[in-house]
């Protein structure tokens, strides 16, 4: 008999040591997230996927699955907290849609869209933490970076690479790159890196791929994230 | 006859764009003026705004006291002012420069740049001041709703507005909201 | 930075670098002793650093970027931190900060041309007593005023070393007020730990009428831990360090784990805004506190002991390591504790300025050389915490509290306080009152009694447990300090009726951007957003508008954030707001909406660039 536990009243099964997120997004319910990926150990960082275990708050991503829970991820002060946490992000960058590249493809974006966001609330930041373009095939542009650190675990982990580090500390936590220069051109990063390709925003990006898909008919115009998201992290799961 | 609600309109530090989106609603536009009435507009060239205005969209963010001054107004005369469009939302592609210091970008246009002429910063008392960064519509006067887009489509600019003027929250669908 | 002293700098790498194996645990240490002798760990020094101990260049470089007194530029010859706390603000800090800065011809936060002396204002260094204080090249300074300060100013630009200095400047008195309750009668070293190795073997030998303290060593350990763990749970003995965790509970837990390593930590951090409670017990009774530690080692079977003390307190380092060198001679750290078969030695590591190391599992990963992020809540650090290891982490006074019980048993401990709160507390009090300085009282004393004891001068608030606890009017006055009502670390500042709150709202706030680590988002945005709210409030443009995105913040900071930092950071806002609503009301607009920057200031720039000074230069502020 699997074990289950309720997630806003819907039962979903899980086995020991799997978190929240895990369970509901096999089990077809999708919660957003930013700083999780199937790939990597969880980070907690963009709190997103926060949902109320029993009534308290917990990141799902990080926090282990426990039979019989009672899990809201539909309350209204979960969905308030994630439309307003998302907000924090777009105020806290410089995030240009109308001339970036990862538009229509970019998770944030998708994700703000999902949670129905018409604007930031907030006063923008405006920012100037700078760009790197030093390397010929990869851009990093630190005013569109959530600081979700996936590029740093994935850099690690997956590419065994190391390129990314963070630095600062507070608003002044930002991305630097582990080489000689501080700068791309003389990392090990490649265009093909995992850290690169599961960036969810448009701060790190292969060069010389932008705007090759017209509006209408990228990721995220064709789908919703919700939709998206269930199917990426199926086929991720059964391809590791 | 019912008195039609009156939208009054203007572009800031905007591109027209979302003004071109709003005439794509094409032929609907005639349906629109079935309950609309346009008011200061560059769609209409009236130049000064009615004493009492139901609705003012914004196109555009803050750039300089112009800019200001003509929010300033259209948050005096209008019940509800609704930001349209990226620029008028979070300051859009003009506040690109707000990294840049303003000096740098008046020098770069005006003393060094191409095709620089008289090679100083122009000083008539016509022309307005730049602020030192661009800003959102919604940092310098109260607003009460965005249509977010660059710009947002026909589609969207039609829904908001017709659900605006029937009396019915015009929050837009998922489908129908884009940043780009 | 001068060529002498980029050759001091390399030379003193050398030594460093010696002091320690390759050891990814040991950056921050070696960056901190680095930053001791030359005032910097500059790039090249970062790059050596990695190589030796074996990690990234980028790990150093993280380090060196996360904490506050570490700096990869040279600071100059006389590094400054001067003390800013809200307390340390009332007693006119901030003027006496001018003073020095323009007798030295500095600005804050730089380095003079000459590279003499930089002058810098950090978060309260744990001296809210005998403000305002300072730190100097790491030496702490106490009672700055005018007539100081220039003798300070004077003393730097005659280059005198700081042995030089007159001693009174460096003079940290323990303040003790009251101390009439669990620490009457402190407890001498050892004993505390003998009296629990003779329960142990009590146990084993029932039908001994006299207990021989020759015949404790016989006891084994299972047992002597078995005793321990009765009696810290007949105690009632809850954390001190405020979140008041049944420290029972946490013992038994890594007593339970598998595997035989296990730690003992003990929090010096001691980062709360005017908190130093646990500086006057490394002060007066670090034996207790060690001996505390020993206990709690015995009753986890820990193989090893570290205490994390703050880098505000390195002027104790002489003292600490003296206590720790002694309690080795008497053979109670090291091999075999007084026959006990427990091994277990305490070695200092040292923080560098990060009010966040004060967190148990920033803590754990401050201790591992690593930058201070707390990690994820499960799990937690009694089943993986220090090296993922079960650790015990315990605050100073719980580890002295504990040492009281090893020697007198649970049962006399649990006779003091309330039923939920047992035991005496140590509260740190300061800010308008006579007395500051720190007082022992059973849980359960009325806040009341407190600011009579202690002086308060005409009350109009009281901040209890610090920056993160909660801002309480003279209604509250008479509820008791415990855990079941005004609870938390026993920090009181108190604020007199001249005061304005708006000044204690304001500190914080910056307090609190300032510290956040940056990992999630509703705190690092968050706490900056806060800050330009008050901004507004600051220049009388508020509005009742920003109070409810103030609530919003506060909502979206308790439900979303990592840790607690984040989900107290606005708590006292939201006690300002409730409470003391006239704060802000006379800093507010009567309009519902003001902009969010200053429009004609941010029309000046231009203005200068055209010269222009006429009407239309301007915008009507309305």
């Amino acid at each position: 008999m699997a074990k289950t536990f309720f997630l806003d009243g819907k039962e979903i099964p899980f086995q020991d040591g799997q978190t929240i997120l895990d369970a509901a997004m096999k089990a077809g319910e999708y919660v957003p997230h930013l700083c999780s990926s199937p790939l990597l150990d969880p980070h907690s960082s963009c709190r997103v996927c926060t949902v109320l275990v029993n009534g308290r708050p917990f990141s799902s991503c990080s926090q282990p699955a426990v039979a019989g829970q009672q899990v809201q991820s539909n309350a209204p002060e979960v969905r308030q907290l994630r439309r307003t946490i998302v907000q924090m992000m777009f105020t806290e960058g410089n995030h240009y849609c109308p001339s970036c590249e990862k538009s229509g493809n970019c998770k944030l974006q998708a994700t703000a869209y999902y949670l129905g966001l018409h604007d930031n609330r907030f006063n923008q930041m405006f920012p100037k933490r700078g760009m790197d373009s030093s390397h010929p095939d990869v851009h990093l542009d630190r005013d569109r970076c959530i600081l979700c650190e996936i590029c740093v675990r994935a850099s690690r982990a997956l590419d065994h690479k190391g390129v990314f580090g963070a630095v600062g500390r507070g608003i002044k936590h930002e991305l630097s790159v582990n080489s000689p220069s501080g700068t791309l051109v003389d990392s090990a990063i490649a265009p093909t890196d995992k850290a690169v390709e599961l960036c969810p925003t448009g701060a790190l990006q292969p060069k010389n791929r932008g705007f090759q898909v017209p509006i209408g008919e990228r990721l995220y115009d064709r789908e919703p994230i919700n939709v998206v998201g269930l199917r990426q992290y199926e086929e991720c799961v059964h391809g590791k | 006859m019912a008195s039609k609600v009156k939208v009054a309109t203007c572009s800031l530090a905007g591109c027209f764009g979302c003004h071109m989106s709003l005439l794509d609603i094409d032929e609907r536009l005639l349906k629109l003026l079935e309950v609309v009435e346009f008011d200061r507009s560059p769609i209409d060239d009236i130049k000064e705004l009615a004493e009492h205005v139901d609705v003012g969209l914004i196109e555009g963010g803050v750039c300089n006291s112009e800019n200001v001054e003509t929010l300033r107004e259209f948050r005096a005369h209008c019940k509800v002012l609704v930001a349209i469009g990226e620029c008028a939302i979070t300051g859009g592609l003009p506040s690109m420069r707000n990294g840049i210091p303003l000096r740098e970008c008046l020098e770069e246009a005006f003393a060094r740049g191409e095709g620089a002429h008289k090679g100083y910063i122009p000083n008539d008392t016509e022309i307005p001041l730049l602020l030192d960064k661009v800003h959102p519509a919604h940092e310098v006067v109260r607003m009460d709703y965005s249509v977010p887009g660059c710009p947002p489509s026909a589609e969207a600019l039609w829904y908001f507005l017709t659900e605006l003027v029937a009396g019915r929250d015009p929050s837009l669908p998922t489908r129908l909201i884009r940043f780009d | 930075m001068p060529e002498t002293t980029a050759v001091a700098w390399a030379e003193a790498l050398d030594r460093v670098l010696a002091r320690y194996d390759k050891n990814a645990e040991s950056v921050l240490q070696a960056c901190i002793d680095l930053q001791e002798e030359v005032h910097c760990v500059p790039p090249e020094a970062q790059v050596a650093i990695a190589r030796a101990l074996g990690v990234t260049t980028l790990r150093v470089k993280g380090v060196v970027s996360f904490y506050s007194f570490l700096s990869d530029t040279w600071l100059g010859e006389y590094v400054v931190y001067l003390s800013d706390n809200i307390t340390d603000q009332m007693l006119g800090n901030r003027a006496l900060a001018q003073r020095l800065c323009g007798r030295l011809g500095v600005e804050i936060g730089r380095v003079r041309g000459d590279g003499r002396v930089s002058v810098h204002l950090t978060s309260c260094t744990g001296l809210g007593d005998q403000g305002p204080a300072a730190l100097i090249n790491g030496q702490a300074v106490t009672r700055l005023g005018p007539e100081r300060v220039d003798q300070i100013a004077q003393l730097i630009e005659a280059r005198r070393p700081l042995a030089h200095w007159p001693g009174e400047f460096f003079r940290v008195v323990t303040n003790i007020r009251r101390s009439d309750g669990v620490f009457r009668k402190p407890v001498p070293p050892g004993e505390g730990i003998k009296a629990c190795l003779g329960r142990g073997a009590q146990v084993t030998m029932p039908h001994t009428e006299e207990l021989n303290p020759e015949d404790a060593g016989q006891a084994p350990l299972d047992r002597v831990s078995e005793e321990i763990l009765k009696q810290i749970q007949a105690s009632g003995l809850r954390g001190r360090g405020g979140a008041g965790f049944k420290t029972a509970i946490k013992l038994d837990t890594v007593r339970a784990q598998k595997g035989r390593e296990r730690y003992v930590l003990c929090n010096a951090d001691e980062g709360e805004p005017g908190t130093f409670k646990d500086r006057v017990l490394l002060m007066e009774y670090p034996d207790m506190v060690f001996e505390g530690m020993t206990i709690a080692a015995l009753g986890v079977k820990a193989t090893e002991g570290v205490i994390y003390v703050r880098g505000e307190y390195r002027f104790m380092k002489d003292h600490l390591e003296g206590a720790l060198a002694r309690r080795r001679q008497l053979g109670l750290l090291g091999k075999d504790i007084l026959g006990s078969g427990l091994d277990f030695d305490v070695r200092i590591h040292w923080g560098a300025g990060a009010y966040i190391c004060g967190m148990e599992t920033a803590m754990c990963k401050s201790i591992e050389g690593r930058r201070g992020i707390p990690r994820r809540r499960w799990p937690l650090p009694v089943h993986q915490g220090f090296r993922k290891r079960p650790t015990l982490i315990n605050n100073v006074e719980t580890f002295a509290a504990l040492a009281t019980i090893g020697l007198n048993g649970g049962k006399w401990f649990a006779r003091y306080g309330t039923e939920q709160s047992s035991g005496t507390k140590w509260f740190s009090v300061s800010g308008d009152v006579d007395r500051p300085g720190v007082y022992e009282y059973p849980h359960g004393v009325s806040l009341r009694e407190v600011l009579r004891d202690s002086g308060a001068r005409d009350a109009q608030a009281v901040m209890v447990s610090g920056a993160s606890g909660t801002l309480v009017a003279e209604a509250d006055f008479d509820r008791a300090l415990a855990f079941e009502d005004l609870a938390g670390v026993g920090t009181l500042m108190v604020f007199g009726r001249q005061r304005d709150l708006f000044d204690v709202a304001w500190n914080f706030a910056h307090f609190f951007q300032h510290e956040s680590c940056g990992l999630c988002t509703p705190c690092r945005v968050g706490t900056t957003l806060l800050v330009s709210i008050l901004e507004k409030f600051k220049k009388g443009w508020g509005t009742q508008l920003d109070l409810e995105d103030v609530k919003l913040l506060a909502t979206t900071m308790k439900l979303g954030a990592h840790c607690g930092l984040g989900q107290t950071a606005p708590n006292h806002l939201v006690d300002a707001i409730t409470r003391f609503p006239h704060v802000f009301e006379g800093r507010m607009q009567t309009r519902d909406f003001t902009p969010a920057f200053d429009l004609n200031g941010a029309l000046e720039e231009a203005r200068q660039l055209a010269g222009r000074t006429d009407v239309a230069a301007f915008v009507p502020v309305h």
